[in-house]
């Protein structure tokens, strides 16, 4: 079995008083065990989306509308009570608020306990014992003391640790990191990235990491998936898709972003802005602000294909007028 | 307990920064000159009859800023510079310290001097959603400004508001729109155009960028720096973001738990941060923000910035600072110049590895 989670053509709808909308439209993504798939994109693009589908933590009025999700080798089914139980003991998440998500009148050692039992169906002494050792693992310090903490005893660090441990309790074999350094100081976040890369070592997972910080993903990614108004515009490995961005809107990222040693004195932004859910245009949705648009992107959606790079393989871009090396030359 | 730190605070506040260690820094024509700025806090009692604990947000800090340039404040979350840019628009009053708008010293100013002054000295928002009047249209909103200092006459004021927010790339049919007809970007367009509808010299930008997404970052960024040409604005620019700073700075203070300990030019800073905190802040930004890889040796902090309501005695940083010695554990250090040019608070700041 080469892959963990395999996503084929995914769409989410969300049913909104004006009708559906689609904020999440044919993603295909895979994670391998040990691996790390970073996915970037900006708010609203439906990264987060994807990950909710994945752990089958979709919301009210918000469901899955066409493709299939295989974990492990066996297909998800959301409407199954058996399946989801599977999928939890399998998966773990975090998310970007630890303060919002933590149970603010359970101590963390007891959330940590109460993630382990679940997953491993211990019994309670042993899950509580666990759980200091799970507190430890993921830098705590004085973990048997922090055990009896609230959450809001301990600082925005230390309950991203909480609830990585929580999320780690019972070695999951994917972790869906959903911007989990978002709300820390980069003091902070570095640590917490150190301690993502140790655990992944240590417990073999693989790593489904969501964020809109490109300098993030290029750090910790092996593939890196770039969503675009509910689509994936480009999958490729981290190195091959910083060095060489084939799609404009990846291209158009990475240009806008103010470097250290620039010298530039103007950045370069992707002029105008994400079209709206409910009017999304009929052709390619960068089109709009993409200044290699033609005709045919107005018209027709760009469908997803493998890159023609020499090479390179794993790679793909959903756009009519690849970024490619005869265009650079020109 | 806080205490301990209070008392290590110099109270004489203006004296922190000597005449010469200013000459680095210190511009000729001044349009702000802040001395010795201290704020306390006053802290809910633990006890009943305890006594009330203080949080010193910042803690004696001077600069000056020149007409015309950008000086960023850089830090993370909770080590005051927010606080700065509001006690330099007196938005919250001073415990210690004075500031200077164009040589009128403000530190006694009265509410309605105040409220005159604030026509010079304006404040963009982070949060543009909650910054602007959900029951108000944009232009209407800007124009609030022009009503308040009375500039020009009623019937005028609409017209200005429309221009600023022509000026800003708001214009057509977006001015009669309501804040949540926007998206972000354009919501803090309508923010930097309130600000400057009223012509004010100093603009705080209070992390005027970090809600944004990178596309739209990028947008605002080219749109503060030519603003700031055009109406040759002087900027208090509060930002966490170090590739931002980077980019729109002149000069850069780093701050951690109310002090500045490095303040430098820009290039200087980047290139050779003197302090170990800078050089972790730098360090941490990831290496893929640098187009020819990193060049600053990042320097890894142990654990979590401290409380400010108990720092630590000595260099706030030591107990995180790969290189304290005994010295930083006993003793604060104060800002000095370096003889690469810049100032920075740190015993040991040129013999590190």
């Amino acid at each position: 079995m080469s892959t963990l989670i395999d996503i084929r053509e995914l769409s989410v709808r969300i049913d909104l008083p004006g009708g559906p909308a689609y904020p999440v439209r044919d993603v295909s993504l895979s994670v391998a065990p040990g691996e790390t798939l970073g996915l970037v994109g900006e708010s609203g693009c439906g990264k987060t989306l994807t990950c909710l589908s994945v752990v089958g933590l979709l919301g009210r009025r918000v469901s899955i509308d066409g493709g299939d999700i295989s974990f492990q080798g066996a297909p998800v089914d959301p409407n199954d009570p058996e399946d989801r139980r599977r999928r939890s003991r399998g998966m773990g998440i975090i998310f970007q608020n630890p303060m919002s998500c933590l149970n603010p009148v359970r101590t963390l050692g007891w959330q940590a306990a109460e993630a382990y039992q679940i997953r491993t169906g211990e019994s309670r002494r042993i899950a509580r014992a666990r759980a200091v050792e799970l507190l430890d693992l993921v830098g705590i310090p004085e973990p048997r003391r922090r055990a009896a903490d609230y959450p809001h005893q301990v600082s925005g660090g230390q309950q991203q640790r909480a609830m990585i441990a929580m999320a780690i309790a019972g070695s999951p074999a994917l972790l869906v990191a959903d911007e989990p350094t978002t709300a820390l100081d980069v003091t902070v976040e570095a640590q917490i990235v150190e301690l993502l890369a140790r655990l992944q070592r240590e417990i073999g997972m693989g790593i489904l990491f969501v964020t809109h910080d490109l300098g993030l993903v290029a750090e910790i990614a092996d593939r890196v998936a770039v969503m675009y108004a509910g689509r994936v515009v480009e999958l490729a490995p981290a190195a091959d898709l910083f060095a060489r961005p084939n799609h404009p809107y990846t291209r158009g990222l990475l240009d806008s972003l103010p470097y250290l040693d620039d010298e530039v004195e103007r950045l370069t932004p992707i002029e105008g802005k994400v079209p709206p859910l409910h009017a999304m245009p009929p052709g390619c949705a960068f089109a709009p602000r993409c200044d290699r648009a033609s005709d045919r992107c107005r018209a027709q959606p760009a469908l997803t294909r493998q890159s023609r790079e020499p090479g390179i393989r794993d790679r793909s871009v959903a756009c009519h007028h690849t970024i490619d090396k005869t265009t650079e030359a020109a | 307990m806080s205490t301990a730190f209070v008392e290590s605070v110099d109270v004489s506040g203006g004296e922190i920064i000597r005449p010469e260690t200013t000459l680095d820094t210190a511009p000729t024509d001044s349009i702000l000159k802040v001395r010795g700025l201290t704020k306390r806090f006053p802290m809910p009692r633990d006890r009943f009859f305890g006594p009330r604990p203080t949080l010193t947000a910042v803690a004696g800090i001077s600069f000056e800023l020149v007409a015309g340039e950008t000086l960023a404040l850089v830090g993370e979350s909770g080590c005051g510079k927010s606080t700065v840019g509001n006690l330099v628009l007196n938005l919250i009053a001073p415990t210690e310290g004075t500031i200077a708008f164009e040589g009128e010293d403000l530190s006694r100013a009265d509410a309605a001097r105040w409220r005159a002054r604030r026509r010079d000295m304006q404040l963009i928002f982070q949060d543009s959603g909650s910054a602007l009047d959900p029951r108000l249209t944009i232009d209407r909103q800007v124009a609030e400004g022009l009503d308040i200092h009375a500039i020009g006459t009623v019937s005028d004021r609409l017209d200005r508001a429309h221009r600023m927010l022509e000026a800003v790339g708001l214009g057509g049919d977006l001015v009669g729109r309501y804040p949540h007809e926007l998206s972000g970007g354009q919501q803090q367009r309508a923010v930097i155009a309130r600000a400057l509808v009223v012509e004010p010299k100093l603009v705080v930008c209070d992390e005027p960028v970090a809600a944004l997404d990178v596309s739209v970052q990028a947008q605002v960024v080219n749109l503060l720096q030519d603003l700031q040409q055009a109406y040759g604005l002087t900027y208090l620019f509060i930002s966490h973001d170090l590739s931002v700073v980077r980019h729109v700075a002149d000069r850069v203070a780093v701050m951690y738990l109310g002090r500045f300990v490095e303040v430098a030019r820009r290039d200087v800073l980047f290139a050779r941060p003197a302090h170990p905190y800078s050089r972790a802040l730098i360090g941490a930004v990831p290496a893929a923000r640098s187009r020819h890889g990193r060049k600053v040796h990042p320097v890894a902090l142990a654990g979590e910035p401290p409380s400010p309501m108990f720092p630590p005695i000595g260099c706030a940083l030591n107990p995180r600072c790969p290189f304290a010695t005994d010295r930083c554990r006993r003793e604060t250090p104060e800002l000095r110049s370096l003889a690469g040019g810049g100032l920075v608070a740190c015993h040991h700041a040129e013999g590190l590895p």
